[in-house]
């Protein structure tokens, strides 16, 4: 899938950065994000713990915690009905109308995204009535259809408490609610860490057809580089609060520009691996509240120059909608080139 | 709604999925386990009572003196008759032979507790102790009960605002109001009101609100009786608010932040629920739950919290009726108003129990706790 048309952008990120105001000082936890999420589309964001993601998909839906500031930018969303909105701009009533009808998310603590004392079916009553939908047949209807498509025991999971379902029950039963208003936005933050392998492969499987049939875009949050391969259409790299590369998922993985995906890239384990390293990224992300000058990777970059070190590399096209921010393009991509050090993405 | 009707997927047999032919199975056992708590309880309660009340009897015969001692004592000093002439006036009244052996007291008394019967008081003789009883746990029952459900409201109402607006001057003013109400005996502050607010301020005149009632008031359900009712109740009842309130604020105002920073408060503010929702079913249920054993707990303690408060008050209910009884050595009316002390606070943690069950799906008895 290629996605060049303008028209068919259903979000738009532009300039955004947020920071947390902490004891320390304020805390740089998003850094001037900028992306467009096409329809049908998923956008796969990785980078280690720590770099941002939860925090920019927050800010998208404005559920920021209360010490967390917009510094700036814009995000634009494109009703189906073609309507724009300014999703900085809405009021509280908007807003409420915005979540879940437009844009849904799961979250990463999924196991505890349930509130303990009432039953999954009143949560997706709650939802609809929030959003005006007050038939209870109708939401009731749409509730058991979206569990037979994630693989869930429709009657019975509707009328349980959230403490009788497994994690990997529950994780579905989000997925389910999230896709209860038929929004057109889906973000997911890593929906697969806290369950077992064999569940992880179910719910990847069980996004993927869903996404076939019922046509939203994702936003896709993973640690794991391999399910991100698998799902994404395209990929973007955060390090410290920036993107620092985004491209399509064939050309980041097979050619990517920026050291730090690189890195990312060489610590994936392969089966077909042998006696080759397993090369982790050395040292850990940097502090957020007084990040390094110029590059902010530089410090664990082995490719870094003198200018890495002064001067902040722009995000620049470097292919068809191929972007990143390195001053050492070229020789990360023929480092990357010279070690065909990865399997292709299925 | 969506249109396409969903592929025929296999569905997946997870966790607890009763089978078909499992299901009569676990129902009879469920009943089981759902019989054998009951039936467990009610062992431990009477096993409870049991060991209070014996605990009770030795204890009580064990304070200085005894009911004839007392009386004869009593009947020198404001009779000034000789001590024979006392002594033989007392034992006219009484039933009660102190010099009987303990164990045969004991056994006596069991017999007839075992049937129902309480016995009859010592120093007003002739009256049942459960008539007694009867007579005076209402008004304690009225007025400790609203104190504690004025005060549980107040608590989670105004813990619940602090929690939401932390860090505002209603939370700084309420936080320092709770702690330092929180820290002063309840005697202290009925002593504080009769004398502060009675006596120097004169807000009210003392005696006009001692007692539990006017006496000049025909009885009845009319205004004026029930007015005079709840004026003779109101400082007691202020004092337990006082006394308790605190306690509930800062329980409820830290089990509310605690909630408010769980993840399903988020994911339910992005589902786009209003405000007034998230607030009931998803704060304040959850937030609600740790108070509610508490409360369950506290009723309790109706009547043992209730005996000095309503002896500053004269006020007329069972905790005064205990004082008086103690002092006049009434052995069969403090067992009678132990035994009751200790099986409210037996059924009250059973209720603690099932509303806790009741509230939290998680731990319906007879499921995990059995
Ligand atoms: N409420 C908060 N107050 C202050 N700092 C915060 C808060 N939440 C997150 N941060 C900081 O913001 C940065 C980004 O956090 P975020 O949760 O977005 O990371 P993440 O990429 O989602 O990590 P992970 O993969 O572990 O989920 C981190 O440095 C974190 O310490
Ligand atoms: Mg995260």
């Amino acid at each position: 899938m290629t996605f060049n048309s303008h028209n068919d952008v259903v979000l738009s990120v532009q300039d955004l950065s947020i920071s947390y105001l902490t004891p320390r000082g304020r805390l740089r936890a998003v850094s001037h994000a900028s992306f467009d999420l096409h329809q049908g589309e998923t956008l796969a964001l990785i980078g280690e713990s720590g770099c941002g993601k939860s925090t920019l998909n927050l800010g998208l839906m404005r559920l920021l915690p209360t010490n967390a500031r917009v510094d700036g930018g814009r995000i634009e969303y494109t009703r189906r009905d073609g309507a724009p909105i300014d999703v900085l701009r809405l009021n509280d009533r908007q807003l409420r109308q915005f979540r879940w009808s437009e844009c849904s998310m799961v979250f990463q603590a999924a196991l505890n995204s349930l509130n303990p004392v009432i039953r999954v079916r009143d949560m997706f009553y709650d939802t609809a009535a929030a959003h005006g939908k007050r038939f209870r047949r109708q939401v009731r209807d749409r509730a058991l259809d979206l569990f037979r498509r994630v693989r869930l025991d429709p009657e019975r999971v509707f009328n349980a408490y959230p403490h009788e379902l497994s994690g990997g029950m529950r994780q579905r039963v989000l997925l389910a609610l999230a896709l209860l208003l038929n929004p057109q936005v889906v973000i997911l933050d890593e929906p697969t860490t806290a369950v077992d392998i064999l569940t992880q492969r179910t719910i990847i499987e069980v996004l993927k057809a869903i996404r076939e049939e019922l046509n939203f875009s994702t936003i896709f949050i993973s640690h794991d580089l391999s399910v991100a391969a698998e799902m994404a259409d395209t990929v973007a790299t955060m390090y410290a609060g920036e993107i620092v590369e985004i491209g399509p998922v064939y050309e980041l993985f097979y050619r990517p520009r920026h050291a730090y995906t690189l890195g990312l890239l060489e610590a994936v384990p392969r089966l077909s691996a042998g006696e080759e390293e397993l090369v982790s990224i050395p040292g850990s992300p940097p502090d957020l509240i007084e990040p390094p000058a110029g590059c902010k990777f530089h410090v664990r970059c082995p490719f870094a120059t003198d200018r890495c070190r002064v001067e902040p590399p722009p995000l620049e096209p470097v292919g068809e909608n191929h972007l990143a921010a390195c001053w050492e393009k070229a020789r990360v991509l023929t480092h990357a080139l010279e070690n065909a050090y990865h399997d292709a993405p299925r | 709604m969506e249109a396409t009707p969903a592929p025929p997927v296999p569905l997946e047999q997870e966790a607890h999925m009763p089978r078909p032919g499992a299901a009569g199975l676990l129902r009879q056992g469920l009943r089981r386990i759902a019989t054998s708590y009951t039936f467990r309880v009610i062992v431990q309660g009477a096993l409870t009572l049991w060991a209070v009340t014996t605990f009770t009897f030795v204890m009580i015969r064990q304070m200085p003196g005894n009911p004839v001692d007392i009386k004869i004592d009593q009947l020198m000093q404001t009779r000034g008759m000789t001590y024979e002439e006392a002594r033989n006036m007392a034992a006219g009244l009484f039933e009660f032979d102190p010099n009987a052996p303990i164990l045969e007291q004991y056994l006596d008394y069991m017999g007839k507790l075992i049937q129902g019967d309480m016995g009859q008081s010592i120093s007003s003789a002739g009256t049942p102790v459960i008539d007694q009883i009867l007579r005076y746990l209402p008004w304690t029952l009225f007025s400790v009960g609203s104190g504690l459900l004025i005060s549980f409201t107040l608590g989670v109402f105004i813990g619940m605002a602090m929690a939401y607006w932390r860090g505002s001057a209603f939370d700084n003013i309420m936080t320092a109001f709770a702690s330092i109400v929180y820290g002063i005996p309840d005697f202290v502050i009925a002593l504080l009101i009769l004398l502060v607010a009675g006596v120097q301020l004169q807000l009210f005149r003392v005696g006009s609100v001692l007692g539990g009632v006017d006496n000049d008031i025909q009885a009845g359900f009319n205004l004026a009786y029930i007015g005079s009712l709840i004026k003779h109740a109101a400082l007691p009842v202020l004092t337990y608010v006082l006394a308790s309130v605190g306690g509930w604020i800062l329980t409820m105002k830290s089990s509310t932040i605690s909630t408010l920073g769980e993840d399903y408060i988020t994911v339910a503010r992005a589902r786009g629920l209003s405000e007034g929702r998230i607030l009931t079913a998803y704060v304040g249920r959850n937030a609600m739950l740790p108070l509610v054993t508490r409360l369950a707990i506290s009723i309790g303690f109706v009547v043992g919290g209730s005996v000095i408060i309503e002896t500053i008050f004269l006020y007329p209910g069972l905790g005064r009726h205990l004082f008086l009884a103690i002092g006049s050595r009434d052995y069969t009316t403090m067992q009678g108003v132990f035994l009751v002390i200790a099986f409210t606070v037996v059924a009250s943690n059973i209720l603690a129990d099932l509303l806790f069950g009741l509230l939290d799906p998680r731990v319906r008895v007879g499921g995990q706790q059995s």
